[in-house]
This record gives C-alpha cells, structure tokens and sequence, in this order.
C-alpha cells in the first residue's frame, strides 16, 4: 500500500520544540553510532524520515521515539550537527500529544504559556481546595496532630475520610486513565495491520516489569556520563513509584511496622530529591555532557516538581518531628498542591508521560521483535 | 610614472597545475619561475599510481612533463624554496624568496644514489629506545609506509634528480659524527656547510598553485586511524599500490605485511560535514580506481572489497560508465556513512557497523580499511594570503571571481585545488586559463626574457658505419616484474649493429636523457632504441634526447615491451621475455635504415577562429583578441549567447543576465573581433597555423584565413518524453520552471502551500544516455531554494539518485535540507511513476530509507532534464577532423593532461560542446582553450609532420587514384609534369596513398615498405 507523504505534519511537529534537522542528509551516522537502536525499530534515522515526510500513520505507530532514551550519542557524531537527539525529545512531545484523546497535552507541550499556566492553575486550584476544606469542613485551627502519620488524618471529621481519600483516588486514577487510553492507542496504532498472534502478549509481559524497575536500556547508552544520570534517574523514578506504594498502601493499611515505614520513605525521598536535583542543576549548568547541553522548557516541569514535592514532603516530616504545628500544616498544604500539580498535569500530559509510555513501547515491541524473528526463522 | 611591464612569471607549487602553467608559459615567450617548498616538484600527482577513468600510470603521462620542465631553458626551478615576501603591482613585482639548505650542491649532484646506498640511517630498521638520537626517518613520500636514509632522493623521477639531506635524521647534524655520503660521493656534492640563502626575483605576474593537504583522520577518534594499524588514507593505498610503493606495488596490509582479503573503503572522511560543509569532489572516483587497481593487482585473492558512500559522485566525462564498470567487476557500493571502526586486537581485523535494507544494522569485517581522505587547503594558506593580498573563502580556500575563475585580484591568478577542490583535468584547465591571463597582462612584454634557443649542431652521419644503441627500460615494475630485462639487454648487445645497450630504472626521467645523450657522444651512436612503455607519450622525449646530442631526433625507434610485452603477457613471464627480444630486433631492424628528416617550417597565420557565439565562445574570442591577436566568431544562431540566454539567476546569486550583456558588449565592440551571425561551417582546409576555412553567413559563402581553431559550439537541453512531459502544464523542465519563477508574476504570488515534486537524472545516467549531465542537481537545488526563499510555505521534493553537488556547490545542498527541501532517493530500477487522477497529479517513488512506497500529490512536476549534444556535432567533428564520443561530445587529446586540446594539433575546445558543465567551468575552460591557443600564435613559425608522403615522380604514372582517396586533401595532380604532387602542409602522414599507389610511386619517410619488409623478416625470423 502506497503511503501518502503529507508535507504539513512537519509544521505539526515543530510546534512541540525543536526539529531542525540542519540539513540532515539521511546519512545513518545516529543510528550506528545508537547503542539501542532496536533490530526491527531503528532510530532516529527512520521516525525522522517518517517525520520529514510527513507520514502520519507511520509516524504515530512507531515505537522508537519512546525507545529512545535520550543519550546525545547521536547528536555527538552527527555529520551536520542535526541534533537527533533534540529531535527525537520533539517527537515523543508529538506523540503524547497525539496518543492524549483529550488533546489537553496538545495545548499545554506546544505552548510555553499555555504549559506553565496550566502547572499554576491547578497548584494554586488545589490549595483552594485545601483551604475551603479546612475552612468548611475542620476549622482552621486544627490542633495535636503531633505523632500521627498524616496531619489532616487526625482531626478529620465524619465523611472527612472518604473526601480525601477521594480527593487522593482522582488525582491518582485521573492520570492512570488518560495514559491507559494513550498506551490503548499506541498500540492500536502500532499494531494495525500486522497479523501477530494474541499470546505474544503474555510471553513479554515482563518486559514492562523489568524496564519500569531496573530502566536497563540507559546502561547500554555509550558515554560515561549516561552511567551516573541512570543511577539519579533511576533513583528518581524508583524513589518515585516507592513513594506511590509507601502513601497509597502502607500508610493506609500499615502493612508494615513503623519503622519500615521509615527507613522507606527516607530511602524513596533521599532518590527522588538528589535525583531531582541532580538533573535540574545538570540541566541549568549545561556542561554534564551532550543530555544536558540543552533543554527545553518542557524538560524542567518534571525534575522542578518532583524536587518540590520531596522537600515538602520531608520538611513537613521534619517540622512535625519538632512540634512545628502550623508550619507543618502550611508545609503540608503545598506539598498536596504540588503533588496535586505533579499528578494531574505533569503525568498525563506532560513529560511523565514517558514513564508509562516508555515500558510499553518496549513491551510492544518486544511483541513484535518475538513474532518478526519467528517469521525469518520460518522463511 | 608607472613602471615597465616585466615578462617573467612566477608560479607557486610545482604540482601538475603549476608544470601545465610553466609549460604554457614558457612555450609563448614569458619566462618562468617555479616555486617549490620540497625537494622536487610534481606534487601529488607523482605519488598517485594510476589515473581515473582511463586507468592511465600517473607517472607515465607525468613524467615526460617532469622532464620538460627540467630542460626547458626557460624555466628556473627553485626547490626547497619558500616566499617571503611580495611587492609591487601587476606587471611588475619584486618577491623576495628563501631558499632551505639541500646539503648537496645541486650543479654537481648526478643523482646516482652511491650516497643514498651508503647512508647508515638507511640501515636502521627498528629503534630500541625512544628518545635515540639516531632514527630511520619517515619517508614522506610514501605518508611514512616506509623508512628512508637520511640522504635521500625525492622519488625515483623527480625534478631536480638530485639528493638532499634530512638534517633532522642526518648522524652527522645529530652527533657531529658520520658524513659517509660525503665520502661516497664520487662528484664531490655534499655540502654540510650549506646555508640558507634569501634573493629576489622579478616578475611580471603570479600564479598560485600550491595544491593542498590532505584531512588528517586521526581526530576522528572513532576511526581509530594512528591507533589501528590496518586502517590506513587512501593516499598511503595510493602508495601501497605504486610500484615505487613502499611494498614494490605489492597489495599488502601494514600490521603483518600480509595480503588483505577483504578491504573496505569509507568515503567522505573529512568532507560533507559541519566543519568542512564541502564535496572534495575527486574521492569516490579514486576510491573506485584504487578498488579496480587492487582487484587488478591481487586476482583472486581479494574476496571483497566494499565501498561506504553516500552518494556517489561520478560527474566528470566518461566516469559514470568508470563506476558501471567497477561495480560490473565486482566493487561492491554500500550507501552508508560509516562513522566508527572497531579492531579485533588479536588478529588485527577491523570491524565496520552499517546499516543495510530496512535500516538495519548489520556488522562486517575487514584485513584493511581505507579511509578515503578530503582535501583541505594548503597548510600555510593563511600565510600566501597575507604575502600575496588575497582572500580566502569560508572554507580557507582562495576566493576567486565567478565570472573570471582563475583571478584572485588583478596580477595574481590561482589554479587547482587552492581555489576549490577539483580532479587533474580541471586543475589542468585552470592551469592552462591562468597561462591565457598572464599572457594577456603581459602581451606586450612576452619574449623578453627568454633565452635565445640553444641549437646543438647536428651531426652528419652520412658514410657513417652503423652504430645503434638499445636503452631498455625497467619502469620500475611494469616491465621488470614481469620481463628479464637483464637478459633482454644482453640479447639485444647481439644484434647487427648493435655497439651498446643497458638498463635503466625509468628511461623517461631526467637522469637517464642525461645518460643517453652521454652515451650517444661516447660511443658515437647514430642510431638509438629505446625498449620501454609507448611511443605514443613518449617518442618525442627520446627524440628531444637526440637532438640535444646532437643526432637527427628521426635516428631513432621505440620498441614497445611494455604495452606489447609486459602488460598483456603479465602472468607468462618467460614467453614476455621472449616477445620483448622479438619486439627489439624488429626496432633494430628498421631504425637500421632510418634517414635523417628535416620537418619544414611553416609561417603561423596569427588570426583565430571561434566556432559558437555562446559564453564559451564569445570568452574565448575576448581572451585572444587580448592577448592581441583577430578573431572570427562563427555563431549559428541570430543572436549571441547561446544556452545562457535562457539562465535568468545563479544558485550562488550571481547575476548572468548582467555578465552576458557585458561579455556581448565587450565582444561586439572589441576592433580586433569579427563576429558573423547566422552563420555555418561549410568547409575547413588546411593545419596548425595555416586554415582555410568557408562559412556560409546567410546565403553567402566566404572564406576566412587563420592559424587556430577554438570549438565551443554547445549542446542543448533533453527534450524529455517521459513523465508525461508536453501532455501537462504542471510538467516542465528546470529551465522552464526557471522561466516561470523569473517571468510569470501570477506563478509566484500563487506559491503559498503549492507542492512541487522534481525528478532528478531525466535523460540522464540511463542506458541511453549513460552519462551524468553534471549540473542538474546543482540546478534543482538553485530552484528548489528560490522557490523556498520566495514562499517559506511552497513544499519542494527532490527525489534523486545521488545528489552530485560537488566541490562548495555542497553547501546549498545542505541550505536547501536546512530550508525543508525533501529529498528522497529512488533506486534505478524503481523510477518514479507520475498519475494523473481527477486533475491531480500524484507521483509515486519507493522510499529505500523506510522501504516503503510513497505517494505525493504535486501541483508542478519538475524534470532535471541533461545535456545532451548538438545535433550537428557530428558533420563538425567531421568537417574540423576530430574524434567524437558516442554520445556525441568532442573528445580531446587526453582526458587527464590535454584536456582542452585536440589530437589534430591547432584545434581547441571549450564548453558543453566537450561535456556538460557548470557556467564558469566553461569559462575557465575557454580561457584554458585561448591559453593553449596562445602558444600557437605566439610563435612565427611551426615545424611540419616530418613523415610525410613523397612521390617519386618516375615512378608516378599520373592515374589519380591518391587523390580521391587523401582523406586531408593533401594531394593535387601537377598537370605539367603529369605527375601527383603532396603538399607538405597537409600531409598528416596517414599511409592511404602509400598503400593505395599502384605504381609504387609513393614512400612515406621513415615509414618505407623496404623498411616494413625487414621489420616483418626480422619479427617472423625469416
């Protein structure tokens, strides 16, 4: 079937951030030079040529944006200094955009107002929220919360439970929802047209287990400064999904005994916030090799809020181990703005999205790589 | 008061563009001096083995050259020599030059080499320790393949044939102890106390040729070259392959001095990137010469041999079908740019990762890896543009005027690679343009400074007993790998007649015409053979030889052992041998009865004539009218200008509109140009320096006197019949586009969202046509941009082969990618296919990058139509008596050396008319043309055939048969005498009437059938 080259989804692309291809003349040098370009999904040569000639469909089930890890091993041997690695970080804007059915993630990755306004709106919608509750519901003089996990907890009144946890349910489940939808499309997109058996499905189901945990294609990226950025980034993302598990679970059902809880939490906000740190001051100071030569605005949302939310965080743990009532109360309310901020925006349609993205691009291709080998093998 | 014009020139760099320049020059009255930083001249040229596409020996069509320049009587020759500093105005500077300590005296030196044997550095083979103070020294001729003495010769040919000392490697300059060469030598030259010495020249004007440097690829650290032993520059397998290589032409890889079985080359080292954003234009072709040369020499051996490129760029005459031919013979082309070796440190191997069909990454392995380099600007660059005023470009090349390419600023002209990247022939061309410059800015001058020419009186030999001399030659392995030369000699020592016969290593360098001439004085020869390559490159050195000792240069025979002995019966060594005594005593056999022949003097005619009134033409007529002589231009058309009239911009910005309209003033108004219009050759008469020519000018014919003939008639646009080309308004050729954009207002205000697909290579590079038209990429790139520049929004498709932007044209083809113009590659077999459906138009090609096949609904189709030749270049070849190509361009005297050159002497060529090419490429070539033109009508007087045809009137029963039959018109019937009668002029020596002759009546010179007769008796042993 012959594919039609649609000139304009280019000008579509460009909206998301840079991709001057700075006359790339289809060399191959990136994709050589990629220590996990992908045998059956190569990159960036081939989506780059998907996107300069516009072939949309081609372009939304390709999987390679999201294999992607970032590294600039490309952008160093690029001939032209094209920049692939600038491009690829556009492309997979493009596609959370596109994958996103409310198209909120369009308006908010291809418009740096739009974007930032939108993390503000709501961090400052959630602490209304918190406010009117304090103010309606408990008074804003709450008192004795000293020795309890979770400040509002204690004084909540009847129903006061069922509206936060409520409150805590949307903000989590909203963001799952979306990139469900989004994950439903990549692969719709992906897998159209092939004939792969169903059972393919089960037989690489670990591979999003492995990625989302260990993220073990970063390792493979050359340079040695991809080494220390995985352990930060890694630390980052699994601080992350601890700190999920630690106030999802633990807390509420206290599997474990306090001290757990502890050494835990302590652990998931040491990773998160150096992490954090790490990348923000990498990225502002621009000499920690080609990753963090340049960024983009939509690069500094993720690392910003993760940073805000762990210091909050630990400070609100800080403040109530030292009797600091209303500071902590205060500190307590910024921190669920932020994290109100982080869920609600930043995950679904903002670079988060790629934690999700990024292990079922895997798996789906791991789907495709099983069967594509198995039809050579045959043939 | 301004001063007086001075007729000397000064020429800087002795590669091959500086000798063609010095050659030129020298040959028209300027005197010449020739500046080199080494220790001999012939740049790289001389370290190259063979030359694309004809597979010629470098150093075979070199070295007669080399030779020339070493005994021209007007040429100064200062090697090691650098220049300080530049004064003065055009017409008349003062350079101040340094010349290096050489250590050997030059007047003295013989060349032998007893120095060069005895030196204890050249002893040395390894090095213990690394800070010794004694070192074998690198040999930079072959890029450090290999040690040298300290004492050393350049190369085996080179000019000056004297040794030179290397102060650094020398024993005597590191330890105060030594000087063995100094007691070898048995003519006294070492000069240890040798200095430095700093003087000045005047000249006249300057030509810049100092070349270039090559890409240093050990900064790509990924390549791993200087770390991995087997990955090596294609100029060091240049060496590798050269018989006087550092493995005696042997295909061998560095690490273990074993023959690689699978060699891989990588292009664009160095070139087509960000720092360097041009084409080096020459290294796809001696990449596929070197991958022909290694199959040649290694058979069977060799499995693979694969070539990583990204587009290949074989745009020149006759290359396309060079590249057919090595991928026929099993050169396999992967298109990938290949950035990273790696090496297997056991074995030595080398690893390439490409990516094949469907991107997919595949990995190989190699015994060697050749890197093919780019070429930069000559090291010191910065320096000759600050000494001589001149500007450099972007890329640190000297900026030269579009219209005028030679010109860096008035007085100072640059030729080769200097002014941009280029091939042998262009450099040669350029060479030959600034010839034509200088001897336009000093016509008045030219002959001044020349010496008077030195006649050697020649000896009479008549009642002389036969004495006959055999040379035979090794050249340097072609002739000796394979034939016992030694043996050969001996034999030929038996011979009648024969008092003397050696060997010697190159018969064509220097040293050994000294050699021959000594002999023929010592041993009072008066008859020479030399056994060596051909006669076609080479018979008038050895003639020279002859006359400067004093022998009638017709004394003398070439016996060919290498074109018919070593070369074809390269794997028979033995039966070679045997031919190549067979091939001498023939050579004896007749020059035993050679005469002695006296060529007459003819007076030059000092007009010339101008076939075609387009820009090569009308250039060429203003260059000679010039350089002071009259000019006919003969055009066909009502209006000059030819193909350029239809350009209406540049892809650079230049405006040719402005330049066409001032050249046709210039033209017009010059006295000593005679333009005729509508006008056609109807005949041409005559030779070198005498034409007669008729035209017909409207209905009336005339005829016109002149000495030279400069052929620039054109060629024309393809008329295409594909892609429904004529059936649709939205199909049009780039020229007509061109049109559109520069005429039609409408077009241009409706350009917004228009999509605009072009078809690159229509008529060209088929089976038909199986040629590259050269310019059409660089065409489809200029419209493409302004179409861009017009409307951002205006989306533009290439889809092409290879895009062939070579040299800094590189550079717009990375502009238009920048500006969004999509190109897209199509494979031969899978050309694209154009629909119309429902009033659209929808083209089809197979994208070999995603393999898939694509649609794209065009509003404008686009056809990057070729050049092809004029229809009537046939019937001119005929008339003009020169050969033609198949596919109906004029073909020169040779494709390397004598491009613009005719074999018929007189006639010149310039333009489309000898391939398509870019606007100032036919500018320069018609200068180059004028140049060459120049040495002609410089002259009073040149000499005639000398094997002519002659009648012996007794004989000549006056039947008429031969002059029906004279193919030059050379033969009229002297009806007093009854009797035929041959003009000497016209006589090409050609043998139809010889052999035609029923009467016997008619004997060409030296050519004689009782000469025939013993050559056949003598080759069959009868």
């Amino acid at each position: 079937m012959e594919v039609f080259s649609n000139p304009k989804i280019l000008r579509e692309i460009k909206r998301y951030g840079k991709f001057d291809v700075k006359g790339c003349y289809n060399c191959g040098t990136c994709t050589i030079m990629c220590n996990i370009s992908k045998e059956f999904a190569p990159f960036p040569r081939r989506p780059f040529q998907y996107a300069l000639l516009g072939l949309e469909k081609n372009l939304l089930g390709s999987l390679e944006a999201f294999l992607c890890h970032d590294c600039g091993d490309c952008s160093i041997a690029c001939p032209r200094e094209a920049e692939p690695r600038l491009s690829m970080a556009t492309l997979r804007r493009y596609l959370i955009s596109k994958y996103d059915v409310t198209k909120v993630a369009s308006k908010i990755l291809s418009s740096k107002l739009v974007g930032i306004l939108s993390y503000f709106i709501v961090f400052i919608l959630s602490l209304v929220l918190i406010f009117l509750y304090h103010k309606l519901k408990i008074g804003l003089s709450a008192s004795d919360f000293f020795g309890t996990s979770m400040p509002i907890e204690h004084t909540l009144p009847e129903g006061g439970f069922r509206i936060l946890y409520g409150y805590a349910l949307f903000i989590i489940l909203f963001p799952i929802l979306i990139l469900l939808i989004g994950v439903i499309r990549m692969g719709y997109f992906s897998f159209k047209g092939e004939k792969i058996p169903f059972y393919y499905g089960f037989v690489a189901l670990y591979e999003i287990i492995i990625n989302l945990f260990t993220q073990k294609e970063m390792i493979k990226c050359k340079r040695t400064e991809n080494k220390i950025r995985y352990i930060f980034h890694l630390g980052m993302a699994i601080g992350c999904l601890l700190m999920l598990i630690i106030v999802l679970f633990l807390l509420r059902w206290k599997i474990y005994t306090n001290l757990t809880q502890r050494i835990l939490g302590y652990l998931a906000t040491i990773g998160m916030l150096f992490g954090s740190l790490y990348i923000i001051i990498e990225r502002i100071r621009k000499k920690g090799g080609e990753i963090y030569k340049e960024s983009e605005w939509q690069d500094f949302p993720l690392p910003i809020l993760i940073f805000l939310i762990s210091l909050s965080g630990i400070l609100v743990h800080i403040f109530r181990n030292l009797n600091l009532e209303m500071l902590s109360h205060y500190t307590n309310a910024l921190h669920v703005a932020f994290v109100t901020s982080f869920l609600l925006i930043e995950l679904p349609f903002g670079k988060l999205a790629h934690l999700i993205y990024r292990p079922f691009a895997l798996y789906f291709y791991k789907i495709k790589e099983i069967y594509y080998k198995k039809m050579e093998v045959k043939s | 008061m301004k001063e007086e014009k001075i007729g000397s020139v000064l020429i800087l760099g002795g590669g091959i563009g500086g000798m063609q320049s010095a050659l030129d020059l020298a040959a028209s009255g300027i005197k010449v001096y020739m500046v080199e930083k080494k220790p001999g001249i012939g740049g790289v040229m001389a370290m190259l083995d063979k030359t694309f596409p004809t597979n010629d020996c470098s150093m075979c069509i070199l070295a007669p050259r080399l030779v020339e320049i070493a005994r021209h009587k007007d040429i100064e020759l200062f090697t090691l020599t650098d220049v300080l500093e530049v004064k003065g105005e055009p017409g008349n500077y003062r350079v101040t030059l340094r010349k290096r300590p050489r250590y050997v005296n030059i007047e003295l030196c013989t060349g032998c080499g007893e120095c060069v044997r005895v030196c204890p550095v050249g002893k040395i083979k390894e090095v213990k320790k690394e800070d010794a103070k004694v070192k074998p020294a690198l040999d930079e001729f072959n890029l450090g393949l290999s040690t040298r003495p300290a004492i050393y010769i350049f190369y085996p040919q080179t000019v000056p044939n004297k040794a030179v000392i290397d102060r650094e490697a020398c024993i005597y300059f590191q330890t105060g102890k030594c000087r063995a060469c100094e007691k070898a030598c048995p003519a006294g030259a070492i000069n240890f106390e040798d200095k430095e010495e700093i003087f000045d020249i005047n000249v006249g004007a300057i030509i810049l040729a100092p070349g270039y440097e090559i890409f240093d690829p050990s900064v790509k650290e990924d390549l791993g070259y200087g770390k991995y032993p087997n990955v090596i520059t294609s100029l060091q397998f240049e060496r590798i392959l050269s018989p006087t290589g550092p493995y005696g032409g042997k295909v061998l890889r560095p690490s273990d001095k074993k023959e690689p079985e699978r060699i891989a080359f990588i292009q664009c080292v160095g070139s087509r990137e960000i720092q360097r954003d041009y084409c080096s234009s020459v290294c796809c072709m001696y990449a596929t010469k070197e991958a022909i040369i290694a199959k040649e020499h290694m058979g069977e051996t060799l499995k693979e041999i694969d070539i990583y490129f990204m587009d290949v760029r074989a745009f020149s005459k006759g290359f396309e079908q060079y590249f057919e031919r090595a991928k026929e013979e099993g050169v396999n082309y992967i298109r990938c740019r290949t950035p990273k070796i790696l090496e297997d440190p056991k074995t030595k191997n080398l690893i390439i990762e490409y990516l094949a069909e469907g991107d997919r990454k595949k990995s190989k392995e190699y015994d060697l890896v050749v890197l093919s380099v780019g070429l930069l600007p000559p090291q010191d660059n910065k320096d000759i543009s600050e000494k001589f005023k001149i500007k450099l470009n972007e890329f640190g090349f000297a900026e030269v005027d579009f219209f005028d390419p030679v010109k860096a600023k008035e007085g100072i002209y640059v030729s080769g690679v200097f002014s941009e990247p280029k091939d042998i022939p262009e450099t040669v061309i350029q060479a030959s343009a600034a010839s034509s410059k200088v001897l336009t800015l000093l016509s008045r001058v030219k002959g001044t400074l020349i010496k008077p020419e030195e006649f050697v009186p020649e000896r009479k030999i008549e009642g002389e007993e036969l004495r006959i001399g055999v040379f035979v030659c090794h050249c340097g392995t072609n002739i000796a790998g394979v034939i016992d030369v030694q043996e050969v000699k001996s034999y030929a020592k038996t011979l009648k007649d024969v008092v003397h016969s050696e060997t010697l290593l190159y018969a064509c360098s220097q040293d050994a015409q000294e050699r021959i001439k000594e002999v023929i004085k010592e041993k009072k020869l008066n008859r020479v053979v030399v056994a060596a390559c051909t006669p076609r490159t080479h018979e008038p050195l050895f003639q020279n030889t002859l006359k400067e000792a004093g022998l009638n240069p017709f004394l003398f025979e070439f016996a060919s052992i290498r074109e018919h002995a070593s070369w074809v019966h390269m794997f028979e060594k033995k039966k070679a041998t045997e031919k190549a005594k067979d091939v001498i005593r023939r050579a004896v056999a007749k020059v035993r009865l050679s005469e002695p022949l006296y060529p007459s003097k003819i007076p030059v005619n000092k007009k010339a004539l101008v076939l075609g009134g387009g820009v090569s033409g009308l250039v060429a007529a203003l260059e000679i009218a010039n350089q002071g002589y009259e000019v006919y231009v003969v055009e066909k058309e009502k209006e000059l200008g030819g193909n350029l009239r239809k350009i209406h911009y540049l892809i650079n910005g230049e405006d040719p509109k402005k330049f066409l309209n001032e050249l046709i003033n210039k033209v017009s108004s010059n006295p000593k140009i005679k333009i005729f219009k509508e006008a056609r050759l109807e005949t041409v008469e005559g030779s070198a320096g005498n034409f007669k020519t008729k035209i017909r000018v409207k209905n009336e014919i005339m005829e016109i006197e002149h000495g030279v003939i400069i052929v620039a008639t054109g060629a024309t646009e393809y008329k295409p019949k594909e892609y429904g080309y004529g059936r649709s308004k939205k199909v049009m050729t780039q020229i007509e586009l061109q049109e559109k954009i520069s005429n039609d207002k409408e077009f241009i205000k409706d350009l917004k969202d228009k999509t605009f697909v072009m078809i690159q290579c229509v008529g060209s590079r088929d089976e038909e046509r199986p040629y590259c038209s050269r310019i059409c990429c660089i065409q489809a790139i200029g419209n493409a941009l302004k179409i861009k520049e017009i409307n951002e929004d205006a989306e533009v498709y290439v889809l092409y082969r290879d895009i062939r932007t070579y040299g800094f044209k590189e550079k717009y083809y990375t502009k238009a990618r920048q500006k969004g113009v999509k190109f897209i590659r199509f494979n031969e077999n899978k050309k694209p296919e154009v629909k119309e459906e429902n009033g659209k138009l929808f083209v089809s090609v197979f994208d070999e990058i995603l393999n898939l096949p694509l649609k794209i609904q065009a509003d404008y189709l686009i056809l990057s139509t070729g050049i092809v030749a004029n229809e009537d270049a046939k019937e001119i070849s005929q008339l003009c008596k020169f050969p033609i190509t198949k596919e109906g361009f004029f073909l020169e005297a040779h494709m390397k050396l004598r491009p613009v050159d005719f074999a018929t002497d007189g006639i010149f060529l310039a333009g489309l008319a000898h391939f398509p090419k870019t606007l100032d490429e036919s500018i320069v070539q018609a200068q180059a043309a004028s140049g060459r033109a120049g040495i002609i009508l410089s002259k009073d007087y040149i000499e005639s055939e000398p094997y002519i045809a002659v009648v012996d009137e007794e004989k000549c029963s006056g039947c008429h048969v031969c002059i029906g039959l004279c193919p030059y018109y050379a033969i009229s019937f002297d009806e007093e005498k009854k009797v035929a009668r041959i003009n000497e002029v016209l006589c090409k020596g050609c043998g139809v009437c010889v052999g035609a002759c029923p009467s016997k009546a008619i004997k060409q010179k030296n050519f004689r059938d009782d000469q025939i007769f013993e050559e056949i008796k003598e080759i069959l042993y009868v």
